[in-house]
């Protein structure tokens, strides 16, 4: 049988599942929202639960699930941590001309921005597959 | 979102730093029907000062150097008239504000 913090230990771990799923979900549908407290709240309460747990004999299998919590909520809320982005001064903005550029596109031909002349465009600059 | 673009005769223009190969490997996956440019060594990245200066600024001991997630809008004269940067690389720009910025700069 369980013990409450076995209990609490296995708790932890729903909560860090529940919430990583729902953030997957987010991610994937490009719906993050721009406030994220209420991820963060849930994988802070995730991870002080597991603590709580660990600190109060959770057996083994709550202390498995404890660990993971832990190490999992930790993960999130690093992720998080290190997405802020610090913009560099002479970043473009609305109102400029932009640069002119070339690049090669994935056929290996080279692009030059002049091509765009008189024509409208969206520019997107992303970071790629992940 | 392509025939919002293909009605007002916007061309569309994609920078990452992914090699020709993956970008390619990514358009079969996907389906774009885009200018898709290579931009491995942020040349153009830093021409329109999007480099992240954050952990991925590409310093020693650090992450892969990346732009900042950027979405902009370029009129006929090439001057910029519309431009959207999250303040976190997990957001992107999401496709209904994108689609909400074409319907008001481009008519």
């Amino acid at each position: 049988m369980l013990e409450p913090a076995g209990w609490l230990g296995i708790g932890a771990l729903g909560v860090i599942i529940i919430s990583g799923i729902i953030w997957f979900r987010a991610a994937l549908a490009v719906r993050i929202p721009a406030d994220r407290s209420v991820f963060v709240a849930a994988w802070a309460l995730g991870v002080a639960m597991a603590v709580a747990a660990l600190l109060n004999q959770p057996g083994w299998l709550g202390g498995t699930g404890a660990v993971m919590a832990m190490l999992a909520g930790l993960f999130f809320l690093f992720t998080v941590l290190i997405s802020r982005q610090v913009l560099a001064r002479e970043a473009v903005s609305v109102g400029q001309v932009m640069p002119e550029f070339s690049a090669p596109d994935d056929s290996g031909n080279l692009f030059h921005s002049g091509e765009l002349a008189g024509k409208p465009a969206l520019i997107k600059f992303f970071r790629g597959h992940w | 979102m392509r025939p919002e673009f293909d009605q007002r005769g916007v061309h569309i223009v994609t920078v990452s730093t992914d090699t020709p190969e993956a970008i390619k490997a990514g358009r079969v996956k996907h389906g774009l029907q885009a200018t898709m440019l290579a931009d491995p060594n942020l040349e153009v990245t830093d021409k329109f000062g999007l480099r992240n200066q954050g952990m991925h600024s590409g310093i020693p001991g650090g992450a892969k150097a990346l732009p900042v997630p950027t979405s902009m809008l370029v009129d006929s004269q090439g001057k910029i008239v519309w431009l959207d940067q999250s303040e976190n690389y997990q957001r992107r720009s999401d496709p209904d504000v994108v689609k909400a910025a074409l319907v008001r700069y481009m008519g």
